[in-house]
C-alpha cells in the first residue's frame, strides 16, 4: 500500500515537472525561441497589448498576431523586414532612453532572414 | 489705428501674392502600364473606376488637381497629402513591389476600407465620387483578397 502511494506520488511529480516544460502559450509559440526573444526584448514596449499605445499598435500587435489574417501576416512580415532594413525600428528616439535594445548586426539579420523565409512558407501554405 | 490696419492688410495681401511665385511640381507623370496597378491587373471597369475615384489622386503620379490648387498654400497643403500617401502606397508603381508587398498592401487597403479611414474625410468632403458605399467598400475588400490570394499561388 504505502509502495503504491510512493509511486502514485513519483508519477505525479514526473508529470508535473514534464508541464513545467511545456511550449509557452499558442500566440507566442508561432515564432520560433531565438526570433521571439529578440522581439519580445526590442519590439514589445511598443508593439504588444500589454505594454503598446495606439500608434504602434494599429501598425503591428505581436500579442494578436494569430488574430491577423494570412494575407494580413504576410504583409506585416513584408514591413517587419523593410524597416529592419532600412534601420527605422526600432526607433532612434526609443534607443536614446533605452540602448540596451538596440538590435546587432547579427540579431538584424537574423530577423530579417526570418520574415522573408516566414513570408514564403506562409505563401506556400494556401 | 486705422492706418496700422490698413499697413497689415497691405502687408498680408503682399505675402499671399509673394507665396503664389512658390508652387510644389505637379504630380503628374506619365502611366507606366508595366507598373501601373490597374493597368497590370485590369480589374473589372466599376472596380477599376471606383479605385481610381477615390483612391488616385493620393496613391498614384496621377493626381487630378482642383482648381483651387493653383492656390498657395493650398497647393502646398494637397502636395503633402499626395506625398504621404505615396509613401504608403503608389498605384503606380506597384508592379515594383515584391510579393509579400503586394500581398500587404491589398490586405492594408481592405483593412482602411472596412476601418472606414480611408478615404480621408477631408477628401470625400469636395470628392462625391471617392464616398464609398458599404457595399463598394465590401466589394473593394473582397475584390483585394482574390487579388492577395492570386499574388500568393504565383
Amino acid at each position: 500500500m504505502k509502495k503504491q502511494l510512493v509511486l502514485l506520488l513519483a508519477i505525479g511529480i514526473i508529470i508535473l515537472s514534464f508541464q513545467s516544460f511545456s511550449p509557452e502559450p499558442p500566440a507566442e509559440g508561432v515564432f520560433p525561441d531565438e526570433i521571439s526573444s529578440i522581439i519580445k526584448s526590442s519590439c514589445y514596449d511598443c508593439h504588444s497589448t500589454a505594454k503598446g499605445s495606439e500608434k504602434p499598435l494599429k501598425a503591428l500587435d505581436f500579442e494578436q498576431w494569430d488574430q491577423y489574417r494570412l494575407t494580413k501576416q504576410i504583409g506585416l512580415l513584408g514591413d517587419i523586414g523593410k524597416v529592419l532594413e532600412e534601420g527605422k525600428m526600432p526607433p532612434e528616439k526609443y534607443l536614446e532612453n533605452k540602448p540596451d535594445r538596440k538590435l546587432s548586426e547579427a540579431q538584424r539579420m537574423l530577423l530579417a532572414d526570418w520574415t522573408k523565409q516566414e513570408a514564403d512558407k506562409l505563401m506556400q501554405s494556401d | 489705428m486705422g492706418r496700422r490696419l490698413k499697413l497689415v492688410g497691405l502687408g498680408l495681401i503682399a505675402v499671399l501674392i509673394i507665396l503664389q511665385f512658390f508652387k510644389p511640381e505637379p504630380n503628374n507623370a506619365p502611366i507606366d502600364p508595366e507598373l501601373d496597378m490597374l493597368e497590370v491587373l485590369v480589374p473589372p471597369e466599376p472596380m477599376a473606376d471606383l479605385i481610381r475615384n477615390a483612391c488616385y489622386d493620393c496613391h498614384s503620379n496621377q493626381t487630378v488637381y482642383p482648381w483651387y490648387n493653383r492656390i498657395s498654400p493650398v497647393s502646398w497643403y494637397l502636395n503633402r497629402h499626395v506625398r504621404k500617401g505615396k509613401e504608403d502606397l503608389n498605384f503606380s508603381e506597384y508592379g515594383l513591389l515584391d510579393k509579400a508587398d503586394r500581398i500587404g498592401a491589398f490586405a492594408d487597403i481592405c483593412d482602411v476600407l472596412d476601418a472606414g479611414t480611408m478615404p480621408l474625410q477631408s477628401y470625400m468632403l469636395i470628392h462625391k465620387d471617392a464616398r464609398l458605399t458599404q457595399e463598394e467598400r465590401e466589394n473593394l475588400c473582397n475584390w483585394t483578397e482574390e487579388e492577395a490570394l492570386k499574388v500568393m499561388r504565383e
